[in-house]
């Protein structure tokens, strides 16, 4: 890492959770909170470690910070319909896997204005929505199926009932010595030498 | 990108954003969609939230909210015989009711979810009562509209004071076939800010009590049968009365009253009278300092709108030095006490011309 006196030419090896590093600008990083209060005054030695993300989510949030270290300062969540070309590509050329990691790196990283954006279009995307058309897309269960679950963790709970008084039954009839299992056993006989040390004592 | 997204498996900040980016009717349909959106809907708290609820009954039962002066649908109630009989609807819980159809639609040309409901007042409790727990908060704002069925208005207003006890502001716009009616509206009814009366056919009307007039605003249309009596208690910072019949002297004495110090949050006075009435006496007896026509001076109005006065006379309250601008003409009188609302002095001079 290099450390030259503008900030926006210092750049900053990350590491992915692959173990993977590559550079991110100063500036780029700059636009995450969480860079500025654990890295920017105090610097780092090696890599930064953001482990919990894979490369290509990094790589894609900081693409994003990159493209907008010129933009004017964050000043509160801009509508959608403010997007440039360039914005709407970043958003359109993701699958959804990568659109939920791309939130959450941000929101780690404390990178408000993706994080905003993000989450426009998550709103968006459930806009104009009747009930049964949002339980679908947010992938809540319905409550037929809800019915359904409570009805077999009904049957489940009232054969684990049935399983355990049979179990306790069962153990009423033969709690002897000899069936007894050999941790159990071994407990049955420790707990009587302690009674018998602590009756010792006692005299 | 799917069209399919696990919304609740985003980490609390996301989350929160996407439901300030919410309009209040999303957060009233995602609340509905199951019992973990439910709770979190409720434990939700951000601008989204930032409304005011408004319940209206007449030719159709419905919550609406407004922002900026602007209405909104949120949900109406509708019975179940209007239920379309092509479609089988979805259905939802509300309250103790498992299964109540729901579907998109609009009301009175304001998109809101329509629910079918067995009995209507019924429904517009158990939705009030759902409204205020997912917004956390009262209604607002209660409109009433010509009644469907008799004793509609009533049943109305207890349902909303037994659940609240109170209201911001009420409106009310009917024509009036008993004067109980109205009666009943004006004792039953807490309101603690506004009170607007366009109920017509009130000619003959006279209350049977003092409505409560001690309110940020008093708007009443069909005002004849307001007297001097319910004129001097009020105690409004806005008073409108059209279609009055208050009397130069009736308003002199206000003035007399407000002179000294009655009525004092008074901001706009603005009457209006059914007949022409001679106005331009009112100051008669007062001193006053006559301004030139072409004095421009911008205040804000009851609607929160700015609005120019020119000329006019400028009248002092010797109590505190407060200066109120009065323009009178044969059928209108209109009374400004400065500063305004917005803090415009009779001192400045504004720039585009409204009045």
């Amino acid at each position: 890492m290099t450390s030259p006196a503008s900030s926006s030419e210092v750049k900053y090896l990350i590491e992915s959770s692959e173990g993977n590093t590559f550079d991110v600008s100063g500036a780029a990083l700059r636009q995450s909170n969480t860079f500025n209060a654990m890295f920017l005054n105090i610097g780092a030695d090696g890599p930064i470690p953001f482990t919990d993300y894979n490369e290509a989510t990094l790589k894609k949030v900081f693409e994003y910070c990159e493209h907008s270290v010129n933009e004017e300062n964050y000043s509160g969540p801009k509508h959608q319909d403010d997007l440039s070309k360039w914005d709407l590509n970043f958003f359109n050329e993701m699958d959804q896997k990568m659109f939920i990691d791309v939130i959450n790196a941000s929101n780690f990283l404390d990178i408000e204005r993706l994080t905003s954006y993000c989450c426009e279009r998550i709103a968006r995307m459930l806009r104009g929505k009747n009930t049964q058309e949002m339980i679908k897309v947010i992938t809540l269960p319905t409550a037929e199926e809800l019915e359904a679950k409570q009805k077999v963790e009904e049957k489940k709970a009232a054969a684990a009932k049935k399983v355990a008084e049979k179990a306790a039954e069962t153990a009423e009839k033969t709690e002897t010595l000899e069936e007894l299992p050999v941790q159990q056993l071994v407990q049955t006989t420790r707990n009587k030498l302690t009674r018998k040390y602590l009756s010792f004592s006692n005299e | 990108m799917s069209t399919v997204f696990p919304l609740f498996s985003l980490p609390f900040l996301p989350l929160k954003e996407v439901f300030d980016h919410f309009e209040p009717q999303e957060i009233l349909i995602i609340s509905l969609c199951s019992q973990r959106s439910k709770n979190y809907a409720i434990s939700y708290r951000g601008p989204s939230k930032n409304i005011r609820i408004a319940l209206n009954s007449g030719a159709n039962s419905f919550l609406s909210y407004y922002e900026d002066s602007m209405f909104f649908g949120l949900v109406d109630v509708t019975e179940i015989s209007k239920l379309p009989k092509v479609s089988t609807l979805e259905t939802v819980k509300i309250g103790n009711y498992p299964k109540i159809p729901v579907t998109m639609g609009s009301v009175r040309g304001l998109t809101c979810l329509k629910t079918y409901w067995e009995n209507r007042i019924i429904g517009m409790k158990e939705m009030i009562n759902y409204a205020r727990k997912i917004f956390n908060r009262d209604i607002y704002h209660v409109t009433l509209g010509k009644q469907r069925t008799e004793n509609d208005h009533r049943r109305v207003v207890d349902l909303v004071m037994k659940i609240q006890n109170s209201i911001s502001t009420i409106y009310c716009d009917f024509p009036l076939k008993n004067h109980a009616d109205l009666d009943m509206i004006l004792e039953r009814c807490k309101y603690t800010q506004g009170l607007s009366l366009f109920v017509s056919n009130t000619k003959d009307y006279s209350p049977s009590k003092q409505p409560n007039f001690n309110v940020d605003s008093v708007h009443i249309y069909h005002s004849y049968w307001i007297k001097p009596i319910h004129f001097m208690a009020m105690n409004c910072k806005y008073i409108i009365l059209q279609e009055s019949l208050l009397t130069n002297e009736d308003i002199n004495t206000f003035l007399k009253h407000w002179m000294n110090g009655g009525c004092f949050p008074l901001k706009n006075l603005f009457i209006r009278n059914e007949e022409p009435e001679n106005y331009e006496d009112v100051l008669n007896g007062w001193e006053y300092t006559e301004i030139d026509d072409e004095v421009k001076r911008d205040f804000v109005n009851e609607g929160d709108d700015l609005q120019s006065i020119y000329g006019g006379s400028d009248i002092k309250r010797p109590i505190d030095d407060v200066i109120a601008t009065i323009k009178n003409s044969s059928r209108q009188f209109r009374m400004i006490v400065w500063p305004d609302i917005d803090g415009n002095s009779h001192l400045q001079t504004g720039s585009e011309p409204q009045l």
